[in-house]
């Protein structure tokens, strides 16, 4: 047992470092640098299998489930698709173990192929599944029934899973505690009421406060983190010694994610638990892993401790997956592909520098509320500020960043400025248009034809984005509608802008793929030569290999046209790889803007500093050593801001000051604007050195 | 919660206040009034109404009165006193007849409702979870002959086979020799026993909608994750099969119900005609052939109610059974 | 190389979801279009009627549904007399049975019915019928009937399809009415009426319901809630008793052509309901796609927006809903005429048919009243049916839920 132990602490402590973390973590082990980390911590592999990891001389740690040439095949009317094909994995105990791939790669089928959890028509068509039970025997996984009483044991009693999106993963029709209690029943053997204490104390120990309040709450009532946590308390209910956990965190925001990781950490390191980590982002690799299994196309290509993969990628597809990866600034210099582009966007907005000129479009005090309405008969009446008096201007040629979790109000703000929604207050001035229009945000919608034209929009979902009846040629129509009689050379030559070929025109969108989509969608944006080009999570939806392409375009189309972009997304590594300034908005207001680097660097607002706490960095080693800012609390419901200081309730500074004066934006360096009382006096970290 | 009740019943009020309004449309709209019909009566019968009588009667339900004030005389009578008005065919007034037949309709009516939901529970929940088994084609099919069959004519098969091969005389609600009898525990079983053709029979109509939609919201549910998450927790297949993803199937289905009422009523108007039950189809019928306007617009009015009730206790039952619905209509937001 | 060419079920519905996970894998998508040259080319509506064949039950009901359509048509060549024909010799006539012989008298081998011999109970009155073996009418195709029509208006004739020779020869293929009137040519007549009040009355709902529906979804507001008040009124109330109400006091003295009209606009303005409630519903989530989001921005008008954006992808489901609602019409004209409040004679549709079967005497007597009506009703409603499932299957492949 000491072994393994001295394992675990080995493991787990791979950790962060820093003033906030505690436990028995050496910093010195791993500030220096990937070689001495991963020797540090490079467990041996299990028997069965072959990889090219070199021997540790250490104990040899023992295996806790050992998946060998599984294939997994989902038989359809027109083919037999193979989703799994020959995968080996093997997880050690008190191992955290990264599967890692794209979606399609078969990371989820391997691991639901486990439990026996494949959506029909799937099956298990080859391999084998050893698990190794706390008594020694051996069990083969793909040998059980699924419906047998011995996997229902195996399913929650030896091995727990948790999902991706933990709102539709608990059932709305009953509480919380009801959920955690069925699964104290199933494996504890408690009566009712036992059952239902035993939740209450498993909902504690998720840290989640008033533990007996929310138990009785329905999943609905809870937000993310807390409904994850409840299901973090449902898996742990029958002691399992491995968690599969596949991509908990993906529906999350980053704030929350970096909470549920930290308490995932904490669980292992109390437990003794193995861990299956199902991601695709190799930022929450960094920080979780202790070894890596990177998957394609229902293959696994490469296994490695986590130091090493990072350090010295073997198979192509991992190297590509690397570099296409954002990993905040460092990784900025190896991007290889964009190098002539990147330049070329920094001269573009470079030579007369932004704030030179007039902007192009001045956004001042911008309102939009909602109003909501409740009681009989619905007099009683809220309202709901999704923007709540915006400032914000957009030079030309310049790449802004908007970054904000959910429901902050950054679309609601994209779609007031291009008009989707109507403004409630404020003003838009654009000098985009030949013929003055002065302030948009109350210009009736029929005279918005040219502005329009000159500030388009990129969307978030590339499937839902394209009108399924039209072809490709007819949807880059549309917006040139008005313009008269169309050549075919001129759609060509926009296709071949964004990469796509003639031959694509006659195609319906339905025939391609996200990316191409996307490009599609870029294509029909960039079609009435605007001079906007308002960008909602336009890449959010696609995979890291093809959201590095669409990225290298918009930035290839910024330098070759002088666009200017608004780049929105919740993603702090993208907007720091593509943006020349950066606007950070919380509850519905801008709390700073800043040029990227400065950002990045030496945030001015306790929020921004929250933010860039949160986000893994795609660097075990920087990752690890990073100071972490706590982040308490959650995201308040947006109806019930609290006064003053919108983040005064999660503000490690906050002062009396906070309740009652809300902070005004307001110029606090030299080309930075941040709304917190005591901008110029606090001291907060970033990520970049 | 109280606020979405009282929202409901407010609405509710509405739509039965609209459906006054249509109801006195229909007894409005055939030529000539109440006091013309029942003059043309009484000459057919070779009698004279003297012009004194004719004048009480004009007074009483406001002839000579613009129409709103007449719909006025007509509604007040109704929830004032009870006064439905008077049905010449039967020289009785209205709501006496309504009320002998009544019990027997909501008998019958609910007795369908019933048999509709269970057999479309069973027959839904069945064809979901064996989805495209020969299972599901064969029982898809008999619903689909359920909704296609008009029915009249499966009431028609009915007595016919009765009539012909079991030399059985169907019809009315009980057998022979309980019409008359004083009731008791046998002339309970008796009527039971007659009801359970002809509530089966209007079953028939709407158990193949209620299936679909059962079926399709259920296959809908069993794909949903926290289905795999209750499986991921180790609890028994059928367990978690009829605590999850059929709860919540279940509340479309309490909903539809609502909806469900008016075909059931219908129904039973032409299975009742068909079968001479002592329900209110026939009488109902009656009244319309014969222009026998009061009795047929009072009817149409209490059956409109009754609809209405149905749909707001359906929709209370579906508050009161989702936590999500509870919410959205105590909650803020729409 | 069969690993990974399609959606793999992989984190399922990455709609409208944001997070990286695409419901297609790139690779995946670019290696099927290389093998299928033209999958790119093909139109949603192309790839619907795709989904749609592989249900084959709604395809063999598509058939059927033609082919009652096509006997709607052709009704007058169809039927072997007109609808109103009556031979009070033979009331009650039970169907005949065609045989294939040669009665040897120079007719040459053929398709024969016998004719009948009748007797008369001296007690019941009742009519006893026997097939006379001796009297045989031959039988043809394409012959000169001695009833004279209008070929679909073109042209004069009196051909029919198949009848005897001699047009004066009994031929009740399928039993005759208590008048001596053909059962089967009555059908086939009421096939017409039948079938097209289901029709007419679709559409007549269709654009009442389109219209409320199209307008209370992309409006909203106050329109909406009125909108949605009168749709929820007119599903609370009880169809066949209000139907019963309004059609008694249709005036009994209009023409049969008007009473036609007036059965099929009061059908479809009860039945509009539910077609509005599908538009709308269908028009809100629309409205809310990017892709209608995106035609704004592109500067389409409002019109342009509703009519080639919101319409075309709600085509699918309203063809659907239509398919669906004209077996509802039927099955309530059915009702109605067959309660005597429909249509009325001499107008003949399956309701005023079945109309003769409504006491159990008559259908003791003669079944054939109830049971060739009725399964003509069966099987044009059980098509409809089918086939309107099966399209709204494949319009939509995912949905189906309700509410």
């Amino acid at each position: 047992m000491n072994d393994s132990l001295g394992v675990k602490v080995g493991a787990t402590a791979a950790g962060r470092g820093g003033p906030l973390t505690s436990g028995s973590r050496s910093n010195a082990e791993h500030s220096g640098g990937p070689g001495q980390g991963a020797s540090g911590i490079s467990p041996p592999e299990g028997p069965a299998l072959m990889t090219t990891t070199p021997q540790h001389g250490v104990a040899a740690p023992t295996p806790l489930l050992q998946i060998q040439n599984l294939t997994v095949q989902f038989p359809t009317e027109e083919r037999l698709v193979t989703a799994v094909a020959g995968a080996d994995l093997t997880i050690l105990e008190n191992q955290v173990h990264c599967l890692v791939g794209e979606s399609g790669s078969g990371k989820s089928q391997t691991a639901r192929a486990a439990l026996a959890l494949l959506d029909p028509p799937g099956r298990v068509a080859g391999g084998q599944m050893l698990f190794h039970q706390s008594d020694g025997q051996v069990l083969d996984l793909a040998g059980l029934k699924p419906r047998g009483k011995r996997m229902r044991h195996i399913r929650g009693g030896e091995i727990g899973m948790i999902f991706q999106e933990p709102a539709r993963s608990l059932s709305p029709m009953h509480t919380v505690g009801f959920q955690i209690a069925e699964a104290m029943r199933l494996h504890r053997g408690l009566n009712k009421q036992e059952s239902w204490d035993a939740a209450v104390e498993a909902l504690r120990a998720v840290r989640i406060p008033r533990a007996e309040l929310r138990a009785k709450s329905y999943p609905f009532e809870l937000s993310g983190g807390m409904r994850q946590r409840a299901m973090i308390a449902i898996a742990l209910a029958g002691q399992p010694r491995l968690l599969i956990a596949d991509e908990p965190t993906t529906a999350l925001d980053v704030t929350t994610q970096a909470q549920i990781l930290d308490l995932l950490r904490e669980i292992q390191a109390e437990r003794d638990m193995a861990i299956l980590f199902i991601t695709h982002d190799l930022g929450v690799v960094a920080e979780m892993a202790d070894e890596v299994s990177v998957m394609r196309r229902g293959e696994i290509v490469e296994r490695k401790p986590v130091h090493d993969l990072f350090a010295a990628p073997q198979h192509p597809y991992t190297k590509m997956l690397l570099e296409a990866t954002p990993k905040l600034r460092v990784g900025r210099s190896s991007q290889t592909e964009d190098q002539p582009a990147d330049p070329g966007l920094v001269t573009a907005a470079a030579p007369t520098g932004p704030q030179a000129e007039q902007p192009l479009v001045e956004v001042r005090d911008l309102t939009r509320s909602f109003t909501l309405k409740s009681g009989a008969l619905g007099l009683r009446r809220s309202q709901l500020h999704a923007v709540d008096g915006v400032d914000l201007d957009i030079y030309a040629g310049e790449t802004l960043g908007l970054v904000g979790e959910s429901g902050c109000g950054k679309s609601t703000l994209a779609k007031c400025l291009l008009r989707v929604e109507k403004p409630t207050g404020g003003s838009i001035i654009q000098r985009l248009t030949k013929a003055p229009t002065g302030d948009v945000a109350a210009v009736p919608e029929r005279h918005l034809g040219e502005y329009r034209q000159q500030m388009r929009m990129v969307f978030q979902d590339p499937f839902a984005s394209l009108n399924p009846r039209m072809t490709v040629r007819d949807i880059l129509l549309e917006p040139v509608r008005g313009d008269g009689p169309v050549a075919d050379e001129w759609l060509v030559e926009l296709l071949d802008l964004v990469g796509l070929e003639a031959e694509h025109l006659e195609r319906y969108p339905h025939a391609f793929s996200g990316g191409q989509r996307q490009r599609i969608g870029i294509a029909r944006a960039i079609a009435t030569d605007p001079q906007v080009l308002v960008a909602d999570e336009a890449v959010s939806a696609l995979d890291v290999s093809v959201r590095a392409q669409v990225l290298d375009l918009m930035s290839q189309l910024q330098a070759e046209r002088g666009l200017s972009y608004l780049f929105i997304s919740h993603d702090m590594s993208t907007v720091e790889h593509l943006s020349d300034r950066v606007a950070v908005m919380y509850l519905g207001r801008l709390v700073e803007t800043a040029p990227t680097a400065e950002l990045f660097t030496r945030p001015m607002h306790p929020y921004t500093e929250t933010l860039l706490s949160a986000v893994p960095i795609a660097d075990p080693v920087r990752q690890r050593a990073r100071a972490r800012i706590e982040i308490s609390g959650e995201l308040p419901d947006p109806t019930q801001k609290p006064s003053g200081c919108p983040f005064r309730s999660r503000c490690r500074f906050a002062q009396e000051i906070c309740a009652t004066e809300t902070p005004r934006l307001r110029q606090t360096a030299e080309g930075r604007q941040a709304a917190c009382h005591f901008a110029e006096e606090i001291r907060l970290t970033g990520i970049l050195r | 919660m109280l606020q979405f009740m009282i929202r409901r019943v407010g609405w509710s009020l509405l739509t039965i206040w609209l459906i006054s309004l249509v109801c006195f449309f229909i007894i409005q709209a055939p030529p000539g009034d109440f006091v013309s019909v029942l003059m043309a009566n009484a000459e057919a019968d070779g009698r004279r109404l003297t012009a004194q009588q004719v004048e009480v009667l004009r007074e009483r339900y406001n002839l000579d009165q613009p129409w709103y004030s007449q719909y006025w005389a007509w509604i007040s009578g109704i929830i004032t006193q009870g006064d439905f008005g008077y049905s010449f065919r039967w020289n009785r007034p209205a709501v006496d007849v309504i009320m002998e037949h009544l019990p027997f309709t909501l008998l019958l009516a609910g007795g369908a409702m019933f048999l509709t939901w269970i057999i479309a529970f069973a027959i839904g929940i069945y064809t979901a979870v064996k989805r495209y088994s020969i299972g599901d084609y064969f029982w898809t099919f008999v619903g689909f002959i359920g909704l296609s069959v008009p029915n009249f004519v499966l009431a028609l098969v009915f007595m016919y086979v009765a009539f012909r091969y079991f030399d059985m005389s169907v019809g009315g609600l009980f057998s022979p020799e309980y019409v008359e009898a004083d009731w008791s525990v046998a002339r309970a079983l008796d009527l039971l026993q007659n009801l359970a053709i002809p509530a089966l029979i209007i079953a028939t109509a709407g158990t193949a909608g209620l299936i679909r939609i059962t079926r399709a919201n259920l296959s809908d549910e069993l794909t949903q994750p926290y289905v795999v998450a209750a499986r991921a927790r180790g609890q028994k297949e059928n367990v978690l099969l009829m605590r999850y993803p059929v709860r919540a199937a279940m509340n479309p289905f309490i909903s539809t119900i609502g909806y469900a009422i008016p075909s059931v009523i219908s129904g039973e108007v032409i299975v009742s005609s068909v079968l001479s039950l002592p329900t209110t189809g026939p009488v109902l019928l009656g009244a319309l052939r014969n222009q026998d306007m009061y009795l047929a617009g009072s009817f149409l009015l209490i059956l409109g109610v009754l609809t209405v009730v149905g749909t707001v206790i359906s929709d209370l039952v579906l508050a009161w059974a989702d936590p999500r619905v509870r919410r959205q209509h105590s909650g803020a937001a729409q | 190389m069969t690993t990974l060419e399609g959606p793999i079920p992989e984190e399922p519905a990455g709609r409208g979801t944001p997070g990286p996970q695409g419901s297609q894998g790139e690779q995946a998508a670019s290696s099927s279009k290389n093998t299928k040259k033209d999958a790119g080319t093909r139109s949603s509506g192309s790839l619907i009627w795709r989904r749609f064949k592989r249900h084959k039950l709604a395809v063999v009901s598509l058939w059927i549904v033609i082919g009652v359509y096509l006997i709607a048509i052709f009704a007058d060549v169809i039927a072997p007399r007109p609808a109103g024909d009556y031979n009070p010799d033979y009331p009650y006539v039970p169907p005949q049975s065609i045989t294939l012989t040669d009665p040897g008298d120079g007719r040459g081998l053929g398709l024969y019915v016998h004719g009948y011999t009748q007797e008369l109970d001296p007690v019941s009155w009742n009519r006893y019928y026997t097939e006379d073996p001796d009297e045989l009418h031959k039988l043809g195709f394409f012959v000169e009937s001695g009833h004279d029509y209008r070929f679909l208006g073109l042209f004069e004739t009196d051909r029919k399809l198949f009848a005897p020779e001699d047009a004066d020869a009994p031929f009740f293929l399928m039993g005759a009415d208590a008048n001596g009137r053909d059962i089967f040519s009555r059908v086939i007549y009421g096939t017409q009426i039948s079938m097209s009040i289901g029709l007419i009355g679709v559409v007549l709902s269709l654009v009442i319901g389109i219209t409320l529906g199209a307008a209370a979804g992309f409006f909203r507001g106050p329109v909406d809630a009125f909108i949605q008040r009168i749709t929820e009124l007119f599903m609370s109330l009880p169809s066949i008793p209000l139907w019963m109400a309004l059609a008694a006091a249709i005036p009994r003295e209009w023409g049969p052509l008007t009473i036609y009209f007036a059965i099929t606009v009061l059908l479809s303005l009860i039945g509009w309901t539910s077609l509005a409630r599908e538009v709308r519903g269908r028009v809100l989530t629309l409205r809310s796609e990017d892709y209608v989001v995106a035609a704004r921005l592109d500067g389409a008008s409002r019109y342009r927006v509703i009519r080639r954006h919101i319409l075309p992808s709600l085509t699918s489901h309203i063809i659907a809903s239509v398919t669906l609602a004209v077996p509802a019409m039927i099955l309530a004209e059915t009702s109605l005429s067959f309660l005597g409040l429909g249509l009325q004679p001499p107008i003949v549709s399956w309701g005023v048919l079945l109309q003769e079967a409504q006491n159990i005497r008559s259908v003791l007597t003669a079944p054939w009243l109830l049971i060739v009506p009725s399964a003509a009703v069966v099987i044009a409603t059980l098509a409809l049916n089918f086939l309107g499932d099966g399209l709204r299957d494949a319009a939509d492949p995912y949905g189906g839920a309700v509410k």
